[in-house]
């Protein structure tokens, strides 16, 4: 496992009685896609952020890529491994424009000076930012920001990709383009996290992991998880519309074959039961 | 309270000396108790409108009238137009300031008139109003909320003054799916009594089932603008893929390139079920 993390629980405030986490297990596999679904405040970004030890371990055990989390030497390793598109790309940038902003996290990690350049250039294209590197980043739109901070953490390769939320402020358009931007870098073999409120894009995960309340609640794969009613509802989730729209056509006494998930296994399971009928 | 904006454009002035027209030449009207979205692609200029709207900045050329009042002409009183025109920003997380979350709700009132008392039920209104326990909530540190949880409380920090235009910027994004639901309920029965409501959004399903009114922009120029099924039916004709289409929408367009022509109009989820339960129902109408 590239991931184990066994009973991790974690209070903000010190010596508290109110835990943000309570004894969760997390494993994740190499090259497997992981989405993280849960209600405001049920845990997801501070269990993702022990991952990269944003956050210090205080109970459990937690290791990543065989580094245990409480060996604190370590920990500079485990962050070029790690990567993380943070929830509010304000926080991050640090550089007067777009392109140092870039530069800058692969000075960092060490990357020959020389190579820069083009993976600068590479990473905002992959973003379809290219033709705003010398523009201040806080001076860009909201999504703007957003595809930066994403450019940022691409440029860095890193094996484990952690997006908190990394398309909320994007149109339709853009949230399509890095939900297939993640899906290309799984296929070429990295581990992928990502946590976010449209329940769509987490159809195409190898699993689900269900936060409430700083519990797992239940970890499984897409059709196990987001076509379980009782389940979603019991995580104050809404299923996606396909889910819906089968037990919506149920109740009514039309029984489509089996639980689509994306629009297109909705689309063929009507064709399908039309042509029986 | 009615908008009118009056052949705005708007251009940023880099340090750098480079210029970006974010609004060319806009034109529209919004009317008093209207519930109007604003869409498009990201950096299309909805932003710097609504920072025009409520008046954080002046319109390089144009005007911008607030019940047929220039907000840019001199005599002007801009401090009133806080408590008439409220705006939750698109990250209102850097809003928030106060030690408490209940004094962070409160500070909007502290010219409000209001007395010690009704601040308080005023801040609790507002703080139940976006699904949080007063009691639990109050003497928190915004600071050590998750991210929805921060938004919630800017949220709960501009509806709390009750001004007569509320304007948001993407409102919803970062909401879990019942946040975004009593978000967009609040919304309507805010407007149903009266008040005047901008949203910014880039949740299709949110601008179809709750908006009366769309302003489509593009690379700022306004693109359309008119009765929401009205502009998403005529976006959808442009056939430019994603862009204003709801899932509803598009399912039914993939429904009829598979020979299931559906009947048109279809737009929200409530109108892809019916039209599904007539046609799939073996000819029993219903
Ligand atoms: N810096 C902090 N200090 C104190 N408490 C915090 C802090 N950050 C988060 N919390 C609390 O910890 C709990 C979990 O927060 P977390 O940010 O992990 O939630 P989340 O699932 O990421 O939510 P969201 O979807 O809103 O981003 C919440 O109850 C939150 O109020
Ligand atoms: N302070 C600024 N200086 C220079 N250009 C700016 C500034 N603020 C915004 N812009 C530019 O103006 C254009 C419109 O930006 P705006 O923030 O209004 O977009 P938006 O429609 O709100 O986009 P989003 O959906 O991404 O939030 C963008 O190209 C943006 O880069
Ligand atoms: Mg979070
Ligand atoms: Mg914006």
């Amino acid at each position: 496992m590239l991931v184990e993390g066994k009973k991790i629980s974690f209070s903000y405030e010190l010596g508290g009685s109110s835990y943000a986490l309570r004894d969760v297990d997390i494993n994740i596999a190499r090259g497997e896609f992981v989405a993280i679904l849960g209600c405001n405040g049920s845990g997801k970004s501070t269990l993702v952020k022990h991952l990269n030890a944003l956050l210090q371990l205080q109970h459990g055990e937690l290791r990543v890529a065989q580094i245990d989390l409480r060996n604190e030497e370590e920990i500079w390793r485990l962050r070029r491994l790690c990567g993380m598109v943070f929830q509010n790309p304000d926080n991050q940038f640090v550089s007067a424009v777009v392109e140092e902003e870039i530069a800058f996290g692969l000075e960092n990690y060490e990357v020959p000076r020389d190579e820069i350049p083009a993976r600068v250039r590479s990473a905002l294209a992959m973003v379809e930012m290219d033709g705003y590197e010398k523009r201040a980043p806080h001076t860009l739109s909201g999504g703007q920001k957003q595809r930066v901070a994403l450019a940022g953490v691409l440029a860095l390769e890193p094996e484990i990709i952690i997006f908190d939320e990394a398309t909320a402020m994007l149109d339709p358009g853009g949230r399509q383009e890095v939900v297939k931007i993640m899906h290309k870098l799984h296929r070429a073999g990295k581990t992928i996290i990502a946590i976010t409120h449209y329940v769509e894009e987490t159809v195409g995960a190898d699993k689900i992991i269900l936060m409430h309340k700083g519990r797992v609640l239940s970890c499984g794969t897409p059709q196990a998880i987001l076509t379980d009613l009782d389940l979603m509802r019991e995580a104050e989730m809404i299923p996606p519309l396909p889910v819906r729209l089968y037990h919506d056509l149920k109740q009514a006494g039309i029984a489509l074959n089996n639980c689509p998930l994306t629009d297109e296994e909705l689309v063929e399971a009507i064709c399908q039961f039309r042509l029986k009928r | 309270m009615s908008i009118q904006v009056e052949k705005v454009s708007y251009t940023y002035l880099q340090p750098s000396g480079e210029k970006v027209e974010a609004l060319k030449d806009v034109s529209c009207s919004i009317a008093a108790g209207d519930f109007v979205g604003i869409m498009g692609h990201t950096g299309c200029g909805k932003t710097t409108l609504i920072q025009l709207l409520a008046g954080l900045r002046a319109p390089t050329s144009g005007r911008i009238y607030l019940n047929g009042e220039d907000i840019n002409a001199k005599g002007y009183d801009k401090s009133s137009l806080r408590q008439k025109v409220g705006v939750m920003f698109q990250n209102p997380e850097y809003q928030l300031f106060a030690t408490t979350v209940e004094k962070d709700v409160a500070f909007g009132l502290k010219y409000s008139g209001l007395g010690p008392r009704e601040v308080t039920a005023r801040v609790r209104w507002a703080l139940e109003t976006v699904g949080f326990d007063f009691e639990k909530v109050r003497n928190q540190s915004p600071l050590a909320l998750s991210g929805g949880e921060k938004r919630r409380v800017a949220l709960a920090g501009v509806i709390a003054v009750r001004p007569p235009i509320l304007i948001f910027d993407e409102p919803i994004a970062g909401l879990d799916p019942y946040g975004r639901e009593n978000f967009l309920n609040f919304a309507q029965e805010m407007n149903q009594a009266g008040t005047t409501m901008i949203m910014v959004s880039h949740n299709m399903e949110a601008l179809a089932e709750y908006t009366k009114q769309l302003l489509v922009l593009e690379q700022g120029r306004l693109l359309g603008a008119g009765p929401t099924r009205e502009i998403f039916t005529r976006l959808q004709q442009r056939k430019n893929g994603v862009f204003g289409e709801t899932e509803a929408q598009r399912i039914a367009t993939m429904l009829a390139e598979k020979d299931l022509p559906l009947s048109s109009g279809i737009l929200t989820y409530t109108d892809l079920l019916a039209v599904l339960k007539q046609e799939l129902a073996g000819g029993e109408r219903e």
